[in-house]
């Protein structure tokens, strides 16, 4: 019998409840059509609040292409939309999406496994959060022939711009019910809008205390653990279950605080996470770092995001205000680096962080562009060193473990001098 | 006292014997091949032989390069960022940053005042601007790797090799040698392609003086004359580029040697 293989970081074990939630929510796109349900596509922080009130089922791109990256059945995707003329620099994830086309075109879905399959959508939705996702929205829409709503944002770099950029959306957001409405023929049940926003507010409440307990020492839960389960927090927020799943994760990580417990031993150092997740290394990372002694306490992606910002602002009696905040505060994020910037120099106070991972992720320019002049701005400011690690989201093509774990491990020795240093200077 | 610093590169192996006074008393250069562990074994057993010491003499073996993890007489393996920082540190301690361009990998590292790594950059995930670069437009010059320094110092005309991909920058050096320009040209206007992919990078962790270069290919006087160039400062460069990072990992080696020693004693 194979040895079971001793892993160093204790996960949190309510984390892995998500993977038959996502596999049941991918069980529900493929089912939609015999259930008698309309199917969307969506790109970008789509307001899924409206779409779930209205009981359409929607697959979103980047969920998808995480989903099946972390189970590394992007391959044939990847190598369809390849043959069909698209670059390798292409946005990952486009060229995911236009794969499942290619593999419903060729009748070739028995080809990857039939819990990686989507069916065909209805109807597309998009924000023009990146230039990309707007582009591929009408291209998609063009090439498919079907229906689509695409929402856009503004940028924001002040207060008024958000305020100004929270009525734009809710001024959208009624256009897109009114999409929505005419669509399926059905009208928008605004007290069931009411209560689920009111389960996005309890989820993201319990979620946010959740994150502030990694300011505990020693750490209770690794960021690699909030990263694999976003889904109750993003295409699953807004149900009874995800509520209850927070419940229980939050009362594990508790517990964990409460025991003084760790997620590894022998804490070492502290470190955030900058930009998306390489999903499919999460699980080697975060052993390779915990080899060190080092544990991911923060990420931009998954203490900015998901309703992580003021949570308790939301108003369940006022849902289209609530989304309008939340959308406008992602456009905040991506289009002002002063404001991530002060974001990230509070994460660094509040979670005391020895060091920044930089991901540079090679075909998201979106993501991309900045990263190396955030991560110096702070450095400055802070004197909190970095690494960039390049990567992507989802196309190992672009990834070398040797690369990568080499540069992580240089970091970690310049952490370490620089710990020595600092404990003899203290000494003297 | 002697201990081994061991660099496991992509192309080349290798290693260094130092005494407790941190001199170096022989060091080996072997090629690494397909079997990274044999030319660590290889490069160990040549500078032990050349030192006229036996496996136990040594103290300490330290291993660092990319095939680091692969050396069975390793006691403690360490980045070669790190150990290329404290080799280039040892030879001369008001090095402050240090260029290293090796088989498929290179590097820029900004050093602290006591020595330590104060930042670093890597090449991606990609041969442009290494060493395999250089094999590479070698063989398509037909020209031998060595010669390739000097012929560029002949230059006369400036001829630009635009692509960094090396696949691409091949196929650029054939229609350059199709279009009758010159080798010596040719070769010229490749390493300032890489001069300008390397210095950028350097430029990006910050250019501290003093400068070394290290590597093998800061062998290449062209490659040399291109970065000091390109950044406007002079490079120094060790009279054996290539062992800097199994000095440093050698230099380790003996910190770790002389605390194991003072712990016992105590």
């Amino acid at each position: 019998m194979a040895e079971k293989k001793e892993y160093l970081v204790n996960r949190v074990k309510t984390t892995k409840e998500v993977q038959n939630m996502m596999i049941e929510y991918y069980s529900g796109l493929q089912t939609a059509r015999q259930d008698g349900k309309f199917l969307a596509w969506t790109y970008g922080p789509i307001p899924f609040e409206i779409m779930r009130a209205m009981d359409i089922r929607f697959e979103h791109l980047e969920s998808y292409g995480a989903y099946l990256a972390a189970r590394s059945g992007q391959q044939r995707l990847k190598e369809l939309s390849e043959a069909d003329g698209y670059s390798n620099d292409v946005c990952s994830y486009a060229r995911l999406l236009r794969g499942v086309t290619l593999l419903h075109e060729r009748n070739e879905t028995n080809t990857i496994p039939n819990v990686l399959i989507v069916d065909m959508p209805d109807f597309l939705v998009a924000i023009r959060h990146c230039p990309l996702q707007g582009s591929v929205y009408d291209y998609q829409k063009r090439l498919l022939n079907k229906p689509g709503f695409c929402l856009d944002t503004m940028p924001i770099h002040s207060e008024d711009d958000y305020q100004e950029s929270i009525r734009y959306w809710k001024r959208q957001l009624v256009e897109f019910i009114v999409f929505l409405e005419d669509l399926t023929k059905t009208k928008l049940n605004m007290d069931r809008l009411k209560e689920i926003m009111g389960y996005v507010k309890e989820g993201a409440v319990i979620r946010k205390r959740m994150l502030n307990l990694c300011k505990a020492r020693p750490a209770p839960i690794n960021t690699f653990d909030h990263f694999i389960s976003l889904g109750p927090s993003h295409t699953l927020r807004g149900r009874k279950e995800s509520v209850e799943f927070w419940k229980r994760m939050e009362a594990e990580v508790e517990e964990r605080v409460n025991n003084k417990v760790g997620v590894i031993k022998n804490e070492r150092f502290r470190l955030y996470w900058h930009n998306l997740p390489i999903w499919f290394r999460v699980g080697r990372l975060s052993e390779t770092l915990a080899g060190y002694g080092a544990v991911l306490v923060s990420a931009s992606y998954t203490h900015e995001g998901f309703y992580a910002h003021e949570p308790e602002k939301i108003d369940p009696e006022d849902p289209l205000t609530s989304i309008a905040r939340e959308e406008s505060w992602l456009s905040w994020l991506s289009s002002d680096i002063n404001q991530a910037a002060y974001l990230l120099q509070k994460e660094i106070e509040d979670y005391s962080i020895d060091g920044m991972i930089m991901c540079s992720h090679r075909t998201c320019q979106f993501v991309d562009v900045g990263e190396y002049d955030l991560a110096d701005l702070i450095t400055r400011k802070t004197g909190v060193p970095n690494v960039v690690i390049d990567a992507d989201p989802t196309d190992p093509a672009f990834y070398s473990d040797a690369q990568t774990e080499t540069r992580i491990q240089a970091f970690m020795e310049t952490l370490e001098s620089s710990k020595r240093r600092s404990a003899s200077s203290l000494q003297k | 006292m002697h201990v081994i610093g061991i660099d496991i590169g992509s192309l080349a192996s290798k290693a260094v014997l130092v005494d407790e006074k941190k001199y170096i008393i022989s060091y080996s250069i072997v090629p690494t091949g397909a079997r990274s562990a044999a030319a660590g074994q290889d490069a160990f057993e040549r500078v032990l032989k050349q030192a006229g010491l036996l496996p136990g003499d040594v103290a300490y073996v330290l291993s660092t390069g990319y095939g680091r993890a692969n050396v069975s007489v390793s006691n403690e393996q360490l980045t070669e960022i790190t150990c290329h920082a404290r080799g280039a540190y040892t030879l001369n301690p008001e090095v402050r940053t240090v260029i290293d361009i090796g088989g498929q990998d290179s590097k820029a590292i900004s050093l602290t005042d006591m020595g330590d790594v104060a930042k670093f950059a890597m090449n991606d995930k990609c041969a442009a601007g290494t060493g395999r670069f250089l094999e590479v437009m070698a063989r398509a010059l037909e020209i031998d790797l060595a010669d390739m320094g000097d012929l560029s110092l002949k230059s006369t005309t400036i001829v630009e090799v635009s692509s960094m991909c090396t696949v691409f920058a091949e196929t650029e050096v054939v229609s350059l040698i199709a279009g009758s320009c010159n080798k010596e040209d040719i070769i010229a206007g490749i390493h300032r392609a890489i001069a300008r992919r390397v210095g950028t990078m350097a430029e990006n962790t910050g250019i501290r003086q003093q400068v070394m270069m290290t590597g093998g290919v800061a062998k290449n006087i062209g490659v040399v004359r291109a970065l000091e160039e390109k950044l406007g400062t002079a490079l120094l460069v060790p009279d054996e580029p290539q062992i800097v990072g199994a000095l440093g990992a050698a230099i380790f080696a003996l910190e770790r040697a002389l605390t194991a020693n003072i712990n016992n004693a105590g």
